[in-house]
C-alpha cells in the first residue's frame, strides 16, 4: 500500500507537465484571429442537452464564416471561440464573464442561453462596457435596464412567446368555434417561468373571460411530477400550458398520457417540449397533438435557400440530429455578429458595440432561415422576432399559426381527442 | 376526493422507493459510520446500469432486478475493498473524515464520468411495460408503480430478516454497534464492511431499476435523489434502518399529498419545515435511538 501511494505523486507530475507542455501549445499561430466569448450551459443542470446543441450551431457558424473568408473589413480575420461551460449557474456565469473580458481579453461575448445566468453576466459586461450578444435568454428585464452593451437579434422576450400562446388560442377557438372555458398553468419556478406566466395570468381572463382553475410554479427537477398532475387532473382545465425544460417536460408529458388526462389543447413554450429529446422519450402516441410555441417555424417554412441548406445539411451530416428552434437561434446569433464585425471594422468593443446597435438586416438568407427580419431598436431588442405555435403529429412539428409560416397542408386539430380516442 | 386518495396512494408508491434509497444510506453510515455523498452518483450508476441492460440485451424491466443488484453489489463490494478500505485503516477516529472527503470527490467523479460517456442527455426507457397502466374506476395506476411499491417492501423485509437471522447479518449489526467490540469476539470488521457497502449498493440498485420507469436518467439525477435520501435518513434517525423505510414514506405522502392542498414550490419547503420541528423536538430522528 505504501508502495502505491509513492507512485501516485510522479504520475500527477508527469500528467500536471504534460499539460503544460500541451496547453499553451494551441493558440499562438495567426495573428488576424477576433476572439469570441462564449457562456453555455453543457452540463449539471436540466437545460445542458439544449446547451450542447446550441454550442453545436455556434461552432458550425464559426467555421462556416471561417471558411467564407472571415471578417472580409479586417482582411478576413477569422472568429475564434473561447467556450465556458456555466454549469447553468449565474455566480459561474458571472465570474467567468470577468474572466473572458480580463484575461481573455475579448471585444465580444455571446450568450448564456439561461436568462438566470445571462440576466446577471450582462451586468457585469455592461460595466466592462463589452458588448454582449443574448442567444436565447428571454427574460424581459435583460434589454429592458437602459443597458447599452446588451443586444438581443434572435429572441423576443419571454412575454411574447406568452402572447403568441394567447394569441394563437384566441384565433383557434374564433376560427373553430370551440371555445374553451377554463385554465390550468404550470411553470418552472424561474425567471423564465414567472416572466411566462404572468402574461398568461393576466391576458386569459381579461381577453378571453377565462377562469383560471390552476395557476402554479413546480420545483426544477422535481423528482415526482405525479402530484402536479394529479392536481391538474381533478382541476379538469379545458387549456393546459405547461413550461418547463427537458427533463420536467418529459415526465409531466408522460404523466398526462399515464393518468390520461384531457384538454382542449395542452401547449407548451417552446423549451422542454420543443427539445430534440422531446418525441423520443415521450413517445409517438403521447406527443401527438401537443401544441408547442416555437422560436423558429421549422423545415418546411425556412430551409428555402442554398445558405439554410448547407447549414441544415452540415448539421445533420456532422450531428445526426435535426436543427431545432434553439440551433437555428445559435447559428443566427453568430451570422449576426458577423455583419456587424464587418461594419466595425475594428475588433474593438467600442466599434463593435456601436456597429451592432445600428444593425438592419432585411430580406436576406439569413432572415430567411431566421424566418423573421433583424432591426436593433434603442434597447438593444429586435421587436420583429415572434413565435410561432406548432402542432406535433406523428413525432414531427408542423407550423399552424400564424397563416404566413404555416405548413400547407396541414390544418391544426382543435379540439384534441381524448386519450381514448387517439 | 379521489385525486386525494389517489395522491395518498401514490405517495406510498413513491416513498417504498425513496425508503430504499435512504435504507442503503443508513446502512453504510450505521455499520461504517461513512456518509456516502457519493450515493446518488451510485444511484445514477444503477439507472444506467438498467436503462443499458433493457436497450441492449433488450430484456424486460423488471428482469432487471435479477442483474442491477448482483453488478452492484460488485460495484460496492469492490470500492469499498480498493479505494475506501485503504483511507479507512489510516482514519484513527471513530469518524472517519478522510471518507467523507473521499466519497464527496467520488460522486464528481461519477458524474463527470457519465456525463462524458452517456451524453448530458435525458433517457428514458421504451419498453410498452411502462406506459402500462391499471384503471380502477377513477384510479390510475401505472404497473411500474405497483411493481415498485411490492418490490421495495419485499427487498425491505428480506433485509430486515437477513439482519435478524443470519450469521452475516448479525455480525453486521455488531459492528454498527461497536467496532472494537466485535472485534474482541472474532468478526473481521473490514470483511464486514466489504459486504455492507456491497449490500448497501445492492439495494440502492434495485431502488435505481425500480426508478428508472418512472423517470429519466441523466449524469446529474443522482443529485435530486441523492439529497432527498440524506434528508429521509436524518429525520427517520441517523443509523435505524426502520426508520429509513417510514422516513421514506413518510416524505413521499407529504409531497403527493401536501401538493393538492400546496403549490409545488411549497410542498418541497413543506418537507423541510417538517424535518426541522421533528429534529427540534426529537434530535435523534423518529425513529432514532437516544444514545451517546
Amino acid at each position: 500500500m505504501k508502495k502505491g501511494n509513492l507512485l501516485i505523486v510522479p504520475c500527477a507530475l508527469a500528467f500536471l507537465i504534460m499539460f503544460l507542455l500541451i496547453y499553451p501549445a494551441q493558440p499562438a499561430a495567426a495573428a488576424s484571429k477576433i476572439k469570441v466569448g462564449y457562456l453555455i450551459p453543457l452540463s449539471g443542470t436540466a437545460a445542458a442537452p439544449i446547451g450542447q446543441d446550441m454550442s453545436n450551431a455556434t461552432h458550425l457558424a464559426i467555421k462556416h464564416i471561417n471558411e467564407s473568408g472571415g471578417i472580409k473589413s479586417m482582411g478576413g480575420a477569422l472568429l475564434e471561440i473561447v467556450e465556458v461551460d456555466t454549469h447553468g449557474d449565474p455566480k459561474i456565469g458571472m465570474t467567468e464573464t470577468e474572466r473572458l473580458i480580463n484575461v481573455e481579453k475579448v471585444p465580444v461575448i455571446i450568450g448564456a442561453y439561461q436568462s438566470a445566468v445571462t440576466f446577471p453576466s450582462t451586468a457585469v459586461a455592461e460595466k466592462y462596457r463589452v458588448p454582449w450578444i443574448v442567444d436565447l435568454a428571454a427574460k424581459a428585464e435583460i434589454t429592458e435596464r437602459g443597458y447599452k452593451y446588451v443586444f438581443r437579434p434572435v429572441q423576443a422576450l419571454a412575454s411574447s412567446n406568452a402572447d403568441s400562446i394567447v394569441d394563437f388560442v384566441k384565433w383557434a377557438s374564433e376560427t373553430t368555434g370551440k371555445k374553451p372555458k377554463t385554465l390550468a398553468f404550470v411553470y418552472e419556478n424561474t425567471d423564465w417561468g414567472q416572466d411566462l406566466a404572468q402574461t398568461l395570468r393576466t391576458r386569459f381572463p381579461k381577453e378571453m373571460g377565462l377562469e383560471t382553475v390552476l395557476d402554479e410554479a413546480y420545483p426544477q427537477n422535481s423528482p415526482d411530477m405525479r402530484p402536479l398532475v394529479l392536481k391538474i387532473k381533478g382541476r379538469n382545465p379545458d387549456i393546459i400550458s405547461v413550461t418547463g425544460y427537458t427533463t420536467d417536460a418529459i415526465q409531466i408529458h408522460k404523466l398526462f398520457e399515464q393518468l390520461q388526462v384531457n384538454a382542449m389543447a395542452i401547449i407548451g413554450s417552446a423549451a422542454g417540449q420543443a427539445d430534440r429529446t422531446f418525441v423520443p422519450s415521450v413517445g409517438i402516441k403521447g406527443t401527438n397533438y401537443i401544441f408547442t410555441t416555437n422560436g423558429w417555424a421549422g423545415y418546411e417554412s425556412c430551409i428555402t435557400t442554398p445558405f439554410a441548406k448547407k447549414f441544415w445539411d452540415e448539421f445533420m451530416a456532422t450531428y445526426k440530429y435535426e436543427p431545432t428552434e434553439f440551433t437555428v437561434c445559435a447559428y443566427g446569433a453568430v451570422w449576426f455578429l458577423k455583419d456587424a464585425l464587418e461594419r466595425a471594422k475594428k475588433a474593438e468593443p467600442e466599434a463593435i458595440r456601436g456597429a451592432l446597435a445600428k444593425t438592419v438586416i432585411t430580406n436576406t438568407d439569413l432572415t430567411k432561415l431566421l424566418g423573421f427580419n433583424i432591426k436593433i431598436d434603442g434597447k438593444g431588442q429586435n421587436p420583429l422576432k415572434r413565435f410561432v405555435m406548432q402542432q406535433i403529429y406523428d413525432g414531427k412539428y408542423r407550423t399552424v399559426w400564424p397563416a404566413n409560416v404555416a405548413v400547407t397542408g396541414f390544418k391544426p386539430v382543435w379540439p384534441v381527442p381524448k386519450w381514448s380516442g387517439k | 376526493m379521489s385525486i386525494l386518495i389517489q395522491s395518498f396512494l401514490n405517495g406510498i408508491c413513491s416513498g417504498s422507493i425513496y425508503g430504499l434509497i435512504a435504507l442503503s444510506l443508513s446502512l453504510l453510515f450505521g455499520v461504517m459510520k461513512i456518509i456516502n455523498f457519493a450515493h446518488g452518483a451510485f444511484l445514477m450508476m444503477a439507472m444506467y446500469f438498467t436503462l443499458w441492460i433493457c436497450r441492449y440485451l433488450g430484456l424486460h424491466p423488471q428482469l432487471t432486478l435479477l442483474i442491477v443488484p448482483p453488478s452492484m453489489f460488485a460495484v460496492g463490494y469492490l470500492t469499498q475493498r480498493f479505494l475506501i478500505k485503504s483511507i479507512y485503516e489510516k482514519e484513527t477516529a471513530r469518524e472517519p473524515i478522510g471518507v467523507l472527503i473521499f466519497t464527496t470527490g467520488l460522486w464528481i467523479f461519477l458524474d463527470s464520468l457519465f456525463l462524458l460517456f452517456a451524453g448530458p442527455d435525458a433517457q428514458v426507457i421504451k419498453h410498452g411495460y411502462v406506459n402500462q397502466t391499471l384503471v380502477l374506476g377513477d384510479f390510475i395506476f401505472s404497473y411500474t408503480q405497483i411493481f415498485g411499491l411490492l418490490f421495495s417492501v419485499l427487498v425491505g423485509f428480506a433485509f430486515f430478516l437477513f439482519l435478524k437471522k443470519t450469521k452475516t447479518g448479525r455480525a453486521i449489526r455488531a459492528t454498527g454497534q461497536d467496532r472494537e467490540a466485535a472485534s474482541v469476539i472474532g468478526v473481521n470488521s473490514y470483511r464486514i464492511y466489504d459486504i455492507s457497502f456491497g449490500i448497501g449498493m445492492a439495494i440502492l440498485g434495485a431502488a435505481g431499476a425500480l426508478l428508472l420507469p418512472l423517470y429519466s436518467v441523466y449524469p446529474f439525477v443522482g443529485d435530486v435523489f441523492g439529497m432527498r435520501a440524506f434528508v429521509i435518513v436524518v429525520l427517520g434517525g441517523m443509523g435505524s434502518l426502520s426508520g429509513a423505510f417510514w422516513g421514506g414514506l413518510i416524505i413521499g405522502l407529504i409531497e403527493s399529498v401536501g401538493a393538492q392542498f400546496l403549490p409545488a414550490t411549497f410542498t418541497e419547503a413543506l418537507i423541510l419545515i417538517i424535518f426541522l420541528i421533528i429534529l427540534y423536538f426529537k434530535p435523534s430522528g423518529l425513529f432514532g435511538l437516544e444514545s451517546e
